[in-house]
């Protein structure tokens, strides 16, 4: 009977998003997602705009490892110990971030059962009032759980670079999404591309596979060149934008924070 | 959606190419001049499971849920439910909102696309197709380079030990036999706990408490999981008291076989239903190679209420995209 139950109350992905939250998802792993998260939060709090950064890759959360951070509080309490999204937000003072930090190797999220991850869902509705921009890092996967964070939020970036293997993966998640009627309003950043050129190519790769089988065209949202300068801050545990500003990367992050600092 | 890159001295070389890799239906999404080479990334959208999507004849009402679950007889609590929910999901067309709704009902969790981290044990009515599914699984964890062991606990059936013997020999498989529990168990312990642990048994009586008692003390010697093997077309009341006897057993998850026999999905639907299984496959054709698919929301979906023929179309790329694609 419980397993019925929990059936019943799953959360459907058909939910109305919610505004100010924007879902940082791949489908693959290792395409930068979550340096990008962290990057783009950065520069949306540089923006003036209150952001929070939520670790939504439960297995390999790393963003506390990106910002050298030791949380003391992290989702995984959020999840098992009923501690309230809002108190696991930690104040990062280099960057102005609040950070909700994950926590690696415990349960994943494709793991998370519908309860929980409904319960979740809420503490991120919650938390949108109290900030202007949430940013949510999700694990690489297109499994249900991502899937139900990427329909909540009112925006999902999806990552891509320009190896087959991650624009199968970018495509899968998009054609979920849709499949699942998720509202949310899909763009692309190609990462680490050569040049910009080569970036909007790549974009154009997926656009087109998009719209030839899915009849539907997610937009660029932008692009963010491959810049050594990236792995440097990576290694170094310190965000992009405050060791290297006005890098190549560190400009086209920005671009992209323009858009979604101003766009509802 | 499968992609591939090709590289090729020219345009001509590299369309043949992709022809030769993807078939007629490739559509180019880009083409680019590397040096002196032409490279060209091309990519197909196989119909979700297109063996399932070509049999979905039924000939329920265009694109009418209701009538549709009326058509396959689900049972009237459960076709209130999927309606309802349906209904819910406004906008994105009816196939998105039952598949949405048949997601938030049931469990998919397909059988063949990780290796199983515990022996599968196959159960059924005598002539489901376990033993074909048993072979389509084996043949299935050959291709993805896993282990697999075959061991059947039928020793009762004329030729049933023969017939796994072929199977395991042509798939260069081992095959062990077990009489009982104890067997069973030690067969277990000799077969390659890395890859896939295959068990077949004994078509049961789940009306028998006795065959269910014997079910799961062969469950639990081999600490498997019990995945039912029920045939598609039964009657949704049948359907559904048979599997709830096999989930009393332990089952967790079913594989769906003779699709292709069956015009009518009600039955499988009410199984899964009553016994709260899982859907973990579907028994497309008599081919071992190819006979077993995965079976998720959507193609559970396009089972029940096939697309229309626009839908169809535009998820294969309609031939006005693949010439424009030709130019891209």
């Amino acid at each position: 009977m419980m397993i019925q139950e929990t059936r019943r109350t799953a959360p459907t992905v058909a939910t109305v998003p919610i505004a100010n939250v924007i879902a940082v998802a791949s489908g693959k792993g290792g395409v930068g997602k979550t340096w990008l998260s962290v990057t783009l939060a950065h520069a949306l709090a540089n923006l003036g705009r209150r952001t929070v950064l939520i670790d939504g890759d439960l297995g390999l959360a790393n963003v506390d490892i990106q910002l050298g951070l030791a949380p003391e509080v992290d989702l995984a309490d959020v999840l098992d110990n009923n501690v309230p999204l809002a108190e696991a937000a930690q104040r990062h003072e280099p960057t102005g971030l609040d950070i909700v930090a994950g926590r690696s190797g415990v349960a994943s999220l494709a793991t998370l059962s519908p309860a929980r991850l409904a319960t979740f869902g809420r503490g991120i509705a919650d938390l949108s009032g109290r900030y202007d921009r949430v940013l949510l890092d999700l694990g690489a996967g297109v499994e249900r759980p991502v899937r139900y964070l990427a329909a909540i939020a009112q925006r999902s970036l999806v990552v891509t670079n320009d190896e087959p293997t991650s624009l199968t993966d970018a495509y899968a998640l998009i054609k979920l999404l849709m499949q699942d009627g998720a509202k949310t309003k899909v763009a692309v950043v190609v990462n680490a591309a050569a040049s910009k050129a080569e970036g909007e190519r790549t974009y154009k790769t997926l656009a087109k596979a998009c719209d030839t089988f899915l009849k539907m065209t997610p937009p660029l949202i932008g692009v963010v060149r491959r810049d050594a300068k990236v792995r440097d801050a990576i290694r170094a545990q310190t965000p992009l934008l405050t060791r290297h500003p006005g890098s190549d990367a560190a400009r086209d992050v920005e671009a992209i924070a323009q858009h979604l600092a101003q766009a509802s | 959606m499968r992609l591939r890159t090709f590289t090729a001295p020219s345009i001509g070389e590299a369309m043949r190419q992709v022809r030769k890799a993807l078939g007629e239906d490739a559509v180019i999404l880009s083409t680019e001049q590397v040096g002196k080479q032409v490279k060209l990334t091309a990519a197909i959208e196989p119909a979700a499971a297109p063996s399932v999507a070509a049999m979905a004849t039924a000939p329920a009402a265009g694109d009418d849920i209701e009538s549709a679950l009326r058509y396959h007889g689900v049972p009237k609590t459960l076709a209130d439910w999927l309606l309802a929910t349906a209904g819910d999901l406004e906008g994105g067309g009816p196939q998105q909102a039952l598949t949405a709704a048949l997601r938030a009902r049931f469990g998919f969790r397909p059988l063949i696309e990780r290796k199983p981290g515990k022996p599968i044990l196959l159960a059924g009515l005598p002539g489901a197709g376990k033993s074909s599914t048993l072979a389509k699984l084996a043949a299935r964890a050959k291709v993805n380079g896993w282990a697999a062991t075959a061991i059947t606990c039928d020793l009762a059936k004329a030729g049933a030990i023969e017939q796994l013997a072929t199977y395991a020999k042509a798939l260069e498989i081992p095959a062990y036999r077990a009489k009982d529990a104890a067997t069973l168990s030690r067969a277990v312990a000799k077969a390659d706990a890395s890859g896939a642990i295959l068990i077949d048994t004994l078509g049961t009586n789940p009306l028998k408490a006795g065959d269910l008692a014997q079910l799961r003390e062969l469950a639990e010697a081999a600490s498997a999981d019990i995945v039912l093997v029920m045939a598609a077309g039964g009657d949704a009341v049948e359907s559904a008291e048979l599997a709830a006897g096999y989930a009393e057993a332990g089952a967790t998850r079913l594989v769906a076989t003779k699709i292709d026999v069956a015009r009518r999905y009600g039955g499988i639907l009410a199984a899964a239903e009553a016994g709260r299984l899982a859907f973990a496959g579907v028994g497309t054709s008599p081919e071992i190679a190819s006979g077993l698919g995965t079976l998720r929301a959507d193609q559970l979906c396009r089972l029940i209420l096939p697309a229309s023929r626009a839908e169809s179309r535009a998820a294969a790329g309609s031939p006005e995209n693949k010439s424009l694609s030709g130019t891209a």
